[in-house]
Formats: structure tokens, C-alpha cells, sequence
């Protein structure tokens, strides 16, 4: 297991300073001046000159390159070109980001695993019939048209509206699960709906199987052989699955803050997007492929953990 | 009359017979096994002539306020008008164009080049393969919304004046190329694992003794036995991409202001009055689902056809075994 889980780790990094290199390059080739866009095409020479000194634009690309390398390693990307303070930004934005990704995510494998094995085992009646066009329409309506209809009828019917805003989770749960948990459920429908397929189709792979045959002939109870037999050998396409949903959802948080207005990463990357402030859109999408590549390495060594034969390979 | 008689022109008559009724009779069998496939096609195909002929089906012209802001559905503007008094099923039926016209060319690019390179990397392994599959895994890294963010951003939301679905196509050839450079790497795995599996079977290696070179290998006994694959995944990826396109537009990155885009029209000025009046919400939001919706019936049915394994429920597999044996 061990060496298993170092060889992995030895291909991260790798990749990581790969990653780095390509997202620094793409900002850094954007055609328009970084000067320009921060300080208008009516600045003038001098002030555009002074901005970029100050900005180390005039460096060498390797400088820049090491130079802001050095700051995400120290976890200090510096300041946006706007002046803003990155670091500060982060501290205050990353709870709420976290937080609508625990609660989306943790739904998407609740109610993913849960519905699928239901469906799966229920092949063909009435809960697999349901389960089945639920998946199926959950994964054509769009997250912000839900989430929008989310917003309105409440008001139309109820003249209510969900209480969307910020409080911090610690100094009032129960409000701060108010706010949450209804637009990270419907935030999840896409995401579980994907996993119930996924979780379904191979737990039915799984009850073909001719030792789940001897299972049932040799008298075990279905549930004993659901639990014991079928489930476990249904575990990894759900693994690999769910580690790509983690991407998914990171884009929809950005939907979510947009439209629900909280003061998450999402927005911040938003917003950074739309003003071309490239230091920020640099750093975000590397943590958000820190995050994605962490998440792929952490599936990589639960299969080792799931299923002993893989690490022999 | 008598010209048909000619047994040689009989048999062509009959040929031409069977050429027209064979894809029906197909048709049918299919639609009689995946009544919801079936239901999948229709409505694709509704979709799809209503696209074609939106600017004439269109009663009023989608660009420009006509009328008073939020008028209720009526026989005059049966979806009612929005909140800038533009007419709201003018504006779905145009909107219908772009979704399409993104989606079709996405998937077409997509196809194209991830099973080009799918079959390289597959049957040539070695260098290529390595090449295409680590960048595929860097490119996984990112996040494909900034990514897709950014690219839009920097060449431009696309503007459109209309016309038909090639014109509409190229017009929005930023938005296609933000798409298709996505898409690619993941599309070349799916070819490559079945080109993998297929590579050792009995019938490449017959060829491949017989002389064959590897470019002919792959033109004629690996792509037509990718094709089912490739096709089941593009037909779930025009659902994947129309989501995308109308989630971008939503943001206010994908078409440019002002373009009847289904996206675009749940957000902006809209929205403040939504609760006022639903049914600018509604019709945009259901022309969405419905689509996709049809794509990823089709697409299930497609892939069912495709794996004989998931056929027939699992238990009464299991006694037919016993039956056998």
C-alpha cells in the first residue's frame, strides 16, 4: 500500500508544476496591456510606465513566473492588480465556499448512492420507474434555472422569500443551515442524478455476477448478500465518479453565489474574470486545480484502499 | 408498364422499394423498443424544425420591444412579452438557433478530433499516447467554467444578427472554439479504451497478416467499430454543451447583450420581475429542459441498444441461466 500511494504522490507533483507553468502562461499571453486595463486608455504614459515598474510587469516572464510560484507556495499570492489583498480575501470568502461545497456534495453522494442502490435493487418497479425519470430529467434542467425558480415561487405562492445572505456558520447554525441547505439540495439534483445512474448501472452490473448467483443459492438472505457481496464490488465507478463531480460543483458554486449574492470564491473568481484582474484569476485557478488534482489523487489511493487487487498492478 | 416488366428493372424497383422502406421499418422497431427513445428523437426533431424555420415561424421580430413590458400570455403574444416588451416566443423559437447551432458544431469538432486522436493514441500508443493522455489529465485540472470564462473574455461574447443555422454557427465560432478545446480530451479517452480493447481482436490481427498498414487498419476495421461509442457519447454531449452555452450566457459571458439566447433571457432586467410575471421564466427555462431532456433520452436508448449486457432485467437472466443449464 505504501509504495502504491508514494508512487502516486510522485506523479502529483509533477503535474502540479506543470499545471502552474500552463496557467500562468495562458494569463500572461491574454492580448491587452495589464496597465492599460487597470488604468484606462485616457492614462498617460508616465502613469502607465510607473504602474507596471511597480507591478513588476516589466520583469522577465521566468522572473514573474518565479516570483508568484514562490508567493503560492509561502501562501501569499500578493496583491490583485486592483490593489486588493488576495490573502484577506481568501480568509474571509473561503468559508463560504467551503461550506456550499460540504453541503452540495454531501447531498450528491447522499442521495446519489442512496436512490441508485434503491433503483438497482428494485429493477424495474415502481421506485426504479421513479428513480429513473428523476435522474433523467435532473440531469437536462439547468442548476441556475432551478435554483432561480427557487427564488420565485416561494414568493409567488408564499409571498416568502428563502433567506439568502451570510451569517458565519459557527455563530448561528441553525440560520446559517436555513440559508444553506436549500440551494445546495437543489444545487446537487444535476450532480445526483449523474452518481444515481452511475451507482445503479454498476450495482446491476455487479448482481449478474455468478457469485452473487452463489450467494443467493447457498441461502443467504438478500441482505446480507446486497451488503456484503454486491455492494462492495459496486464501489469503485461510484469512487471515480464522485471525484468528478467535485469539479462540477465548484462550477456551479459559482452560480450559486452569483445568484443567491454570497460572498464566496466563486464570485470573487467571477468578478476577477470580467475586470481582467489576471493575478487573481491566476491564483484561483490554480487552487481550483490544486483541488481537483487533490481530489484525484485522494480516489486514487481509496481504490488501493477499496479494492486490494488494484495496488498489485 | 411494359419497361417494368424487364426483370432487371423489377429488381431495381424492388431495391428502390426496400431503400425507402428500411430506415422506416427500422424506425419503427426502435421507437416499439425505446418508446422513450423514441419520445427522445420527436422531440429533437420538433426542435430541430422549429430552429430551421424560426425566422419565419417567429410572429414578431425578437430583437425589438413591440409592445408593452410583461403583457400576460394572450392570443396576440401567446408567451406574453418581457420585461423590455419583446415578444417572449419570437424570442425562445431564435433562441432555439444559437443552442443549436453551438451544439451541433461543438459535438461535430469534438468528434472529429477526439476520435482522430483517441485511435492515435489507442493504436500507436508509445510517445503519441503518452502526449495526448498527460495533456488530457493536466487540462482535467482546470476548472472548465474559468476556463471557459476566461477564453469568452478575452475573444469577445459573440453578437449574432441572425439568419440561418450556418450563419449562425460561424457567427459564433468564439463560443464554439472556447468549447471544442475542452471537450477534446476526454472525448479521446472513451476512443482510446475501445480502441485498446478492439486492437488484439482476432479479425485486426487477420488483417494485420494479410499486410495491412496501420492507417488502413485503423480506416476500415477500427473506426466503423468506434462509431457506436462515439455516436452515444456525442449524443449526450449536445445536451452537455447546450447546458453549458446557456449557463455561460446566464453568467452574461456567452452571446453578447441583446441576442435572443434562452440563457441570456433568465437573467438580466428579467429577472427583477420574474415573480411578477412567471412566464418570462418559464418558457425560456422549458425550451432548456425540454431539449436536453430529448438528447439524453435518445442518448440512454442509444447506449442500450449499444450494450446487450443491461438488457432484460437481471433476475430473469438468472433463471434463464438455470433454464439452460
Amino acid at each position: 500500500m505504501r509504495r502504491y500511494a508514494l508512487r502516486r504522490l510522485a506523479f502529483f507533483v509533477p503535474v502540479l508544476i506543470i499545471t502552474s507553468m500552463v496557467t500562468f502562461l495562458a494569463v500572461n499571453i491574454v492580448p491587452g496591456d495589464p496597465a492599460v486595463i487597470v488604468m484606462g486608455l485616457e492614462a498617460d504614459r508616465d502613469a502607465l510606465e510607473r504602474f507596471r515598474e511597480a507591478n513588476g510587469l516589466n520583469d522577465p516572464l521566468w522572473k514573474r513566473y518565479a516570483e508568484w510560484g514562490a508567493g503560492m507556495l509561502t501562501g501569499d499570492p500578493g496583491r490583485s492588480l486592483f490593489g486588493g489583498n488576495i490573502q484577506a480575501e481568501l480568509k474571509a470568502r473561503f468559508p463560504v465556499t467551503a461550506l456550499l461545497m460540504a453541503f452540495s456534495f454531501g447531498f450528491t453522494v447522499l442521495f446519489g448512492v442512496l436512490f441508485g442502490l434503491l433503483s438497482a435493487v428494485f429493477q424495474d418497479r415502481p421506485a426504479d420507474y421513479f428513480v429513473r425519470t428523476f435522474s433523467v430529467f435532473g440531469q437536462s434542467v439547468p442548476d441556475f434555472y432551478t435554483l432561480t425558480l427557487l427564488l420565485i415561487i416561494p414568493s409567488i405562492l408564499w409571498r416568502y422569500s428563502p433567506p439568502f445572505g451570510w451569517v458565519p456558520f459557527w455563530d448561528d447554525p441553525l440560520r446559517a443551515a436555513q440559508q444553506v441547505i436549500p440551494p445546495t439540495l437543489i444545487l446537487s439534483i444535476g450532480a445526483a442524478s449523474i452518481l444515481m445512474r452511475v451507482t445503479r448501472s454498476a450495482m446491476l452490473e455487479v448482481l449478474r455476477q455468478d457469485y452473487i448467483r452463489t450467494a443467493r443459492a447457498k441461502g443467504l438472505r438478500e441482505r446480507v448478500v446486497l451488503q456484503r457481496h454486491a455492494i462492495k464490488n459496486a464501489v469503485i465507478p461510484v469512487l471515480t465518479v464522485s471525484g468528478t463531480l467535485i469539479a462540477a460543483l465548484l462550477g456551479g458554486s459559482v452560480i450559486l453565489e452569483q445568484i443567491t449574492a454570497l460572498p464566496g470564491l466563486g464570485v470573487y473568481t467571477f468578478q476577477a474574470v470580467l475586470q481582467r484582474d489576471l493575478t487573481v484569476v491566476m491564483t484561483m485557478t490554480m487552487y481550483a486545480a490544486v483541488v481537483v488534482l487533490t481530489t484525484n489523487l485522494l480516489v486514487d489511493l481509496l481504490y488501493g484502499f477499496v479494492d486490494p487487487r488494484i495496488r498489485y498492478q | 408498364m411494359t419497361a417494368l416488366e424487364a426483370p432487371g428493372l423489377e429488381r431495381q424497383a424492388e431495391r428502390a422499394r426496400r431503400r425507402v422502406v428500411l430506415p422506416f421499418r427500422r424506425a419503427g422497431a426502435f421507437a416499439y423498443r425505446y418508446p422513450l427513445g423514441a419520445l427522445g428523437a420527436s422531440i429533437i426533431v420538433v426542435f430541430m424544425v422549429l430552429a430551421l424555420f424560426a425566422p419565419i415561424l417567429a410572429p414578431y421580430d425578437a430583437r425589438r420591444s413591440i409592445a408593452l413590458p410583461l403583457l400576460a400570455p394572450s392570443t396576440d403574444h401567446l408567451l406574453g412579452t418581457d420585461a423590455n416588451g419583446r415578444d417572449v416566443l419570437s424570442r425562445v423559437l431564435v433562441g432555439s438557433q444559437i443552442s443549436l447551432a453551438v451544439g451541433f458544431s461543438v459535438v461535430l469538432i469534438n468528434v472529429t478530433l477526439s476520435t482522430l486522436l483517441g485511435l492515435m493514441a489507442g493504436y500507436y500508443q508509445g510517445v503519441t499516447d503518452y502526449i495526448i493522455q498527460r495533456s488530457g489529465e493536466i487540462w482535467s485540472a482546470f476548472p472548465g467554467l474559468i476556463a471557459l470564462l476566461l477564453i469568452v473574455s478575452i475573444l469577445g461574447a459573440p453578437a449574432t444578427e441572425g439568419g440561418n443555422l450556418l450563419t449562425i454557427a460561424w457567427d459564433m465560432r468564439n463560443l464554439i472554439f472556447a468549447f471544442s478545446l475542452g471537450a477534446v480530451f476526454g472525448g479521446s479517452r472513451l476512443v482510446r479504451g475501445v480502441t485498446l480493447s478492439l486492437k488484439n481482436q482476432d479479425y485486426v490481427l487477420a488483417a494485420r497478416s494479410l499486410g495491412a498498414t496501420g492507417p488502413h487498419i485503423v480506416r476500415r476495421h477500427l473506426l466503423p467499430n468506434v462509431m457506436p461509442y462515439v455516436i452515444v457519447s456525442a449524443t449526450a454531449g449536445l445536451g452537455v454543451v447546450i447546458l453549458a452555452e446557456a449557463a455561460l450566457s446566464f453568467l452574461g459571458l456567452g452571446v453578447a447583450p441583446g441576442t435572443p439566447s434562452w440563457g441570456q433571457d433568465l437573467s438580466g432586467r428579467n429577472r427583477q420581475f420574474f415573480d411578477e410575471a412567471l412566464w418570462v421564466a418559464l418558457a425560456p427555462g422549458t425550451a432548456i429542459t425540454l431539449t436536453v431532456l430529448g438528447f439524453n433520452l435518445f442518448g440512454d436508448a442509444l447506449r442500450d441498444m449499444l450494450d446487450p449486457r443491461m438488457r432484460g432485467s437481471g433476475r430473469r437472466r438468472i433463471r434463464s441461466d438455470v433454464a439452460d443449464g
